[in-house]
């Protein structure tokens, strides 16, 4: 049984990036390897079309680029070997490899798809996808790595109220606070 | 010379002035914390909107705690154009904000302590004004309220410290990103 994560690089405000796209520059060792263990103890991927079709333009190849960092491989690597589902109305194929289509999100396909994968189910950035899985009591963790930087504006992470409980915090020496919650049951 | 804290509650979705936190969302940790603060502070600096909501509530307050007979009793700033009589042993920050507050700073003395007042806190921020912005950060999302950050550019912190407070919240504490 997975456990269902969305891992997001948010702002102090809670965004995501703004209306041109997410615009974080800091990176470290301490992130780097955070995203690797993230994805070593992750088998599924779960994306909204927009960061479905962001990601096929770049992954798949990624291990055949001779430029190709040790760590970018290792990642793609991952990618390219995990089940993947892209939640999408218009889609009517998804070439990457492993990558099957949900036309809307229902919840027992959901559950099912966490009842299959032995490690966890990864979701980065689609934001509306988290937002509805959130309100059907889905998602069970969200991982954020919260950033020196506010927007005032941009694209929200959360829409809905919700109260959360605090699991693990760790400060990155870049100034990224790595902060894991879940839903606090009521 | 003598620090400008900035000290505000808000949810992980960045929102603030949200009545109290539910139950369950308190600490020791969080009490001691904003005692120890506001002890440490000579001076309160306030925008008019916060100064309004204090001066309404804390005066009633009075002889229920040392912390509430030490709000009553700081000397208080106000940034206001409008209110001309100002009560709650408060006055009114002539002339320029910033200017006004340079003077204020280059005193010495025990910190000035920045609670609530958004707008305030913003041009205080921006200005690299304020030495420390502490975030006592809910675990709470609220999709809809007032937002703290408001200003339309990014504004670049530089993260100090962090700590586990208990209950799910985090204090973070940020520092100027770079200074002028």
């Amino acid at each position: 049984m997975g456990k269902l994560i969305v891992s997001m690089w948010t702002t102090l405000d809670g965004f995501i990036g703004d209306t041109e796209g997410p615009n974080f520059v800091l990176d470290d060792d301490e992130m780097a390897a955070y995203e690797t263990a993230l994805v070593n103890n992750a088998d599924t991927l779960l994306l909204g079309r927009q960061t479905y079709q962001d990601f096929v333009s770049y992954w798949p190849n990624r291990p055949n680029d001779p430029k190709v960092t040790a760590y970018e491989k290792t990642i793609a690597n991952a990618f390219n070997a995990m089940r993947k589902f892209v939640v999408s109305k218009s889609l009517t194929q998804a070439t990457w490899q492993g990558t099957n289509i949900l036309k809307d999100i229902v919840p027992k396909e959901i559950e099912k798809i966490k009842k299959e994968s032995d490690k966890n189910i990864i979701m980065y950035g689609s934001a509306s996808i988290v937002q509805q899985l959130m309100k059907l009591g889905l998602m069970d963790e969200y991982q954020l790595l919260v950033h020196p930087l506010t927007l005032g504006s941009g694209v929200p992470l959360f829409k809905d109220r919700v109260n959360l409980n605090l699991v693990k915090a760790e400060q990155f020496k870049s100034g990224v606070m790595f902060l894991t919650y879940q839903p606090r049951q009521s | 010379m003598r620090k400008l804290i900035v000290t505000e509650f808000i949810t992980l979705d960045g929102m603030f002035e949200d009545p109290a936190p539910p139950p369950g969302y308190s600490s020791p940790d969080i009490g001691k914390f904003k005692h120890d603060e506001l002890f440490e502070s000579g001076v309160l600096l306030l925008g008019r909107v916060t100064y309004e909501g204090f001066a309404n509530y804390w005066p009633t307050m009075k002889g229920s705690s040392d912390f509430a007979a030490r709000m009553n009793s700081l000397p208080k700033f106000v940034a206001t154009t409008t209110l001309k009589n100002l009560e709650w042993n408060a006055n009114a920050l002539e002339g320029n904000i910033v200017a006004a507050v340079q003077k204020l700073k280059q005193r010495d003395g025990q910190n000035i302590l920045v609670y609530g007042s958004g707008t305030l806190a913003q041009t205080l921020l921006r200005h690299n004004l304020a030495d420390e912005l502490r975030l006592l950060v809910y675990p709470l999302v609220r999709g809809k309220g007032k937002r703290f950050f408001t200003g339309e550019d990014q504004l670049p912190l530089k993260l100090a410290s962090s700590r586990d407070m208990g209950a799910g919240v985090m204090l973070l504490t940020y520092e100027p990103a770079s200074e002028s």
